[in-house]
């Protein structure tokens, strides 16, 4: 995949995300397969991709995050 | 003799009368479990000995002169992340086996069985509920009882396979992204996702809070209003569940639907679905008519930040199980749920405040509609173990894109039955009639009408 970054600034080359999969890895104290490793990649790609869309979205500042939702 | 076919308003009227007796509806519906269940897998605990004394419980309440309940002696089967006492809530793991039995039942369970409901079992589902196919490593799959080679849908894979064979015509399936909406139509039932928080969730494990429902499935719009109505309620064991007073929609569903205003969602339900999807979906909308077109904005953002979301609290929710069991899951969510694990709070956050945007401007649409149309899924179940396919020429992983068109409506919360319709000899397929927050009946009142007209339709597969 080639290196690339959206107006978010979520860095969607394979270096970069291998990082933060390598840190969250780390700070939690899993242990991870050498075989597992190919599709845990895959989903931070697939999730990073998504996360990109929303973080391009401009927001008002005031606006409160849904964390407690009522529909 | 009830045959797979009887609906559970009739189950219980022939009890009623005296013209069957619960025992008998019992012991006949655990002969077709035993006989039908090894094919299609839908249950993974039967609750017999349970069951029979409950039926011996209504028949004595009948010999006596008593008031039966609404559901008197009618057999139901829950998705088996729903508290059963004396069980472990496995939800589809092999992890939680090692759990203490659960010592009450949840609260959906008590309230089908105070209206006379009986329980006879847990059914299969997706490991943790992250899943749309029906699929499970431990338990084996699910299968589509119109085509045993195919896909139920997931996670509630064995609410729906449990449906469409005629082994109960009630089940208990939760949906957070779609996963009551997803095996409605791949296996060809009606589903009730209600509004959020309008059901109480206590006592079934969750996945991630902010987005989790539970809701029935049946072969009628009947049957499930009858689930749905005797399943209303506040709950204090529910942090989100509504205070509202239940709002019976029972009454409501044979109103018809002339004072109500429809519309066709446009743009992004309008794309990422094959041929097939559509033609269920246009099926629907020129069956009732339907001209109006509505767009919900920023759908696809609106699915992305569902997404985030999903992967964060199911990531942080199994932490533990983790660090500790991570060769014990499903190979395909565990990927998924460490993959989650890295997401930074930034992106979390991001996706709940834009989820407050995006559910201000679909309440918006509610001002001009009362009930919109969208497909439910965006093609016909594949085959059990397909990992990929191809919508608008792009192969995608099938797992996590099932629920293309359901992530965007259960974001907001908004109430949808999933109805099943039939455009060929072929697998069915499903259409979401969505309603504005606590609005239920107007969703119900569609199906029911789609029901009247013969669009919408569930039938007992041949098995």
């Amino acid at each position: 995949m080639a290196p690339e970054k959206l107006a978010s600034a979520i860095a969607l080359d394979p270096e970069s995300l291998k990082l933060q999969i390598d840190a969250a890895i780390a700070s939690g104290g899993l242990r991870v397969e050498p075989e597992w490793r190919a599709g845990i990649e895959a989903h931070f790609e697939a999730i990073a991709r998504a996360a990109a869309l929303v973080m391009e979205f401009p927001l008002d500042d005031e606006l409160d995050p849904a964390s407690v939702f009522s529909a | 003799m009830i045959d797979g076919s009887a609906g559970a308003s009739e189950i219980a009227s022939r009890i009623s009368s005296g013209e069957t007796t619960a025992r008998e509806v019992i012991e006949t519906t655990l002969a077709r479990i035993a006989s039908i269940n090894p094919k299609v897998n839908a249950f993974t605990d039967i609750t017999a000995e349970r069951a029979r004394q409950a039926a011996d419980a209504v028949d004595g309440h009948r010999k006596r002169g008593e008031k039966l309940g609404q559901l008197a002696g009618v057999p139901f089967a829950v998705k088996n992340l729903i508290d059963i006492v004396g069980l472990p809530t496995r939800a589809g793991s092999k992890i939680n086996r090692d759990l203490p039995p659960a010592s009450r039942d949840a609260m959906l369970v008590r309230r089908l069985e105070a209206a006379g409901a009986i329980l006879v079992g847990a059914l299969n589902m997706g490991e943790y509920a992250y899943d749309f196919t029906g699929e499970n490593v431990h338990d084996g799959p699910s299968r589509n009882p119109h085509a045993l080679d195919h896909l139920t849908g997931g996670s509630s894979g064995g609410s729906g396979a449990a449906i469409a064979a005629g082994l109960v015509p009630l089940a208990l399936g939760s949906d957070t992204n779609g996963s009551i909406r997803v095996p409605a139509a791949f296996c060809g039932c009606f589903g009730l996702k209600p509004t959020y928080g309008r059901l109480s969730r206590a006592g079934s494990f969750p996945f991630v809070s902010s987005l989790d429902h539970l809701g029935p499935f049946a072969r009628s719009v009947a049957d499930l209003t009858l689930a749905y109505d005797a399943m209303q309620g506040p709950d204090p064991d529910d942090p989100v569940a509504t205070t509202r007073e239940p709002e019976s929609a029972l009454p409501e569903i044979e109103r018809g639907i002339s004072d109500l205003r429809l519309a066709i969602v446009g743009g992004y339900f309008s794309k990422h679905g094959d041929a097939d999807c559509f033609a269920a979906w246009s099926k629907v909308t020129r069956a009732l008519g339907v001209t109006r077109t509505t767009e919900i904005r920023e759908a696809a953002r609106a699915r992305a930040a569902a997404y985030v979301i999903t992967a964060a609290e199911g990531a942080a929710l199994h932490r533990d199980r983790l660090r500790d069991r991570a060769a014990d899951f499903d190979p395909a969510v565990r990927d998924r749920l460490i993959a989650g694990s890295a997401i930074p709070a930034t992106w979390v956050t991001k996706a709940q405040r834009f989820r407050r945007w995006y559910r201000e401007r679909v309440l918006q649409l509610f001002n001009d509609v009362d009930v919109i149309l969208a497909p439910a899924t965006p093609c016909r179940a594949p085959k059990i173990g397909e990992t990929t396919f191809t919508l608008d020429g792009v192969t995608m992983p099938l797992r996590p894109n099932i629920g293309i068109f359901t992530q965007p409506i259960s974001f907001v919360g908004l109430p949808v039955v999933a109805v099943p319709v039939w455009i060929d000899g072929d697998l069915p397929l499903g259409v979401q009639v969505i309603a504005a927050p606590w609005q239920e009946s107007h969703a119900l009142r569609v199906a029911r009408a789609l029901e009247q007209s013969g669009i919408a339709e569930a039938r007992v597969a041949s098995l």
